[in-house]
């Protein structure tokens, strides 16, 4: 494989800019540490979800290129969606991991660009991590308000 | 030492496009331990110390002749201070559980290095706080050089074991072992060496720095994965409990109690790693072959190569003191970090470990959250190393530099 295909231009921008470095302010905020014990990446996602949707979200990130590059790609998607829409988004974002097909794959938007991380196994908890710490955040707080 | 003879020993360096330079993490293997281990499931398969036919006694004298060629290679007093183990984790967590369960109380203390792999940390911690003991770190200072002033100060009466690798897998360091054991000692302590990155790259002589336990691994000194040594003095092994009883073990069962072999085979229950053991024969004889002192000194020399070329690169920060004491090398690229840069050397063929090498507190203490290392034994040459310096240079210019 190319170096080139694994670490494109769009890939290095986003690890490079993160957006969404804004701390939440508010008592609604749903908070999120996940980590890759083998690597020592380290991701921490708050949230705040009401009216039906991810209102706003913050992440602090210390890890390598694929994993910032990933998160910012993650925020980017979910935010003003729904569980249900974010839960479908993750989900999919596996799917492109493993190789498997979905459908509408463009809904992934620039994270399609981290498809080639499927061809290195040993990379793919690194692109999973924000996906695998969304999910947990939200599903941890429906868990709650049940 | 003809580097580019000993590469022709071992079938995986026939392999051209490969710098494997990953040593710490394993070693290959010479053609020798792998046809060592194919002839025993080919011609001298049988149980060990039970079967009564010639070829079973045949096997079982090539495994206890092992016992006795490691206890030479490491210097040991008797063949009967050696113990066959799975590795060196499962022979520092058989002292941890079975030795100082039993002997560090309420109080006492445990001392090791910051520089500990967490197989020779966790299982410590483990003791002290079920006993309720006190965990001690001693520091290293700027260079990475184990912080001997403190030592001094943290290694007390209240002591009841020193535990320290000899050889640290991240910083390539050889800790002092000898001042350490007597310290240890002179406080009445258990001195206990993980000698899981010493046995595969220096002499070791148990006679100079006096372990009570040391702990090695197989597969990281040309041998099969699932074969490892715990030594003890008798002295020690006599108060060890054993970890397993069953088969093997025992000389006389009734429906009411049973008697124990004498050590070691006490602390060898059920059957072994018979091939396990055969290949790590073979694999000492190897390495006897080139010589400890060889390898040590030439390690050491590529390693100064690798960190100096390295070290001229001003985007490169390498760990540990400027001259190298081992063949192991951590570095980090200023501004990227280590897995991306191992994914870059991993698609030129260039395997190199990226993370935290099973020494979290370590490379916390250095100041990141992964470092690269390369580490590099005798069959390595400086056409890798070579390669590994220009593959960062063309790193640093695809990812700091645009491309
Ligand atoms: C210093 C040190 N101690 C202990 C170990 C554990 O060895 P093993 O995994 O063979 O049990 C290692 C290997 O990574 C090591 O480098």
């Amino acid at each position: 494989m190319d170096i080139r295909s694994l670490y494109q231009d769009i890939i290095l921008d986003n690890a490079s800019h993160p957006q969404f470095q804004k701390r939440l302010s508010g008592t609604r905020i749903q908070k999120v540490l996940v980590n890759n014990p083998t690597c020592g990446d380290r991701l921490v996602i708050n949230g705040i979800y009401q009216h039906h949707k991810l209102e706003a979200i913050y992440f602090h990130i210390n890890g390598c290129i694929i994993s910032k590059a990933s998160t910012n790609m993650m925020a980017h998607l979910v935010i003003h969606h729904s569980i249900k829409q974010i839960d479908d988004l993750v989900l999919s974002f596996s799917k492109l991991m493993t190789n498997e097909d979905f459908a509408n794959k463009d809904k992934l938007g620039d994270a399609l660009s981290l498809s080639s991380v499927a061809k290195l196994p040993v990379r793919i908890k690194c692109a999973m991590l924000p996906w695998k710490g969304i999910y947990q955040l939200l599903h941890r707080e429906v868990h709650h308000e049940n | 030492m003809n580097v580019e003879r000993i590469r022709k020993d071992f079938p995986i360096l026939q392999n051209r496009w490969m710098a494997y330079l990953d040593n710490a993490a394993t070693s290959q293997k010479p053609r020798l331990v792998i046809d060592a281990i194919n002839h025993f499931y080919q011609y001298q398969n049988f149980n060990v110390h039970r079967s009564v036919y010639t070829p079973a006694q045949q096997t079982t004298d090539a495994y206890e002749n092992v016992r006795q060629k490691v206890a030479d290679f490491i210097h040991a007093d008797r063949a009967q201070d050696i113990i066959f183990t799975r590795g060196t984790t499962e022979s520092l967590n058989m002292v941890a559980s079975d030795f100082a369960m039993q002997h560090v109380h309420h109080g006492d203390e445990i001392v090791v290095s910051i520089t500990e792999h967490h197989s020779n940390l966790l299982p410590w911690m483990r003791v002290a706080k079920a006993n309720g003991a006190k965990l001690k770190y001693i520091p290293i200072l700027d260079d990475g050089c184990l912080d001997l002033d403190a030592a001094k100060k943290l290694i007390t009466s209240k002591t009841k074991i020193v535990a320290l690798t000899a050889v640290s897998n991240v910083l390539g360091t050889i800790n002092p072992i000898e001042i350490i054991g007597k310290l240890a000692h002179q406080n009445g302590a258990m001195y206990v060496v993980d000698a899981a990155q010493a046995a595969p790259s220096i002499p070791l002589d148990v006679q100079k720095f006096h372990p009570d336990f040391m702990a090695f691994s197989g597969h990281k000194m040309l041998g099969p994965t699932g074969i490892g040594v715990l030594y003890g003095t008798q002295h020690a092994l006599k108060q060890m409990q054993l970890p397993e009883l069953g088969g093997e073990m025992i000389e006389d069962v009734s429906t009411t109690d049973f008697s124990t072999k004498p050590i070691p085979w006490c602390f060898e229950a059920g059957t072994p790693n018979i091939a396990g053991v055969i290949g790590l024969g073979a694999a000492i004889d190897y390495l006897n072959q080139i010589g400890m002192d060889q390898i040590e000194k030439y390690c050491r020399n590529l390693a100064q190569y690798l960190a100096d070329q390295l070290r001229k690169d001003k985007h490169v920060i390498v760990y540990g003191p400027k001259r190298r004491q081992s063949g192991i090398v951590s570095f980090n690229i200023r501004g990227l970090h280590a897995h991306d840069a191992a994914t870059f050397l991993d698609l030129q063929h260039i395997y190199v470990r990226a993370g935290h090498h099973c020494a979290e507190p370590l490379v916390h203490c250095l100041g990141t959250e992964a470092t690269l290392r390369a580490s590099l034994y005798f069959y390595n040459n400086r056409n890798e190393c070579d390669r590994l310096i220009s593959s960062v240079k063309k790193m640093e210019m695809f990812f700091c530099h645009g491309h």
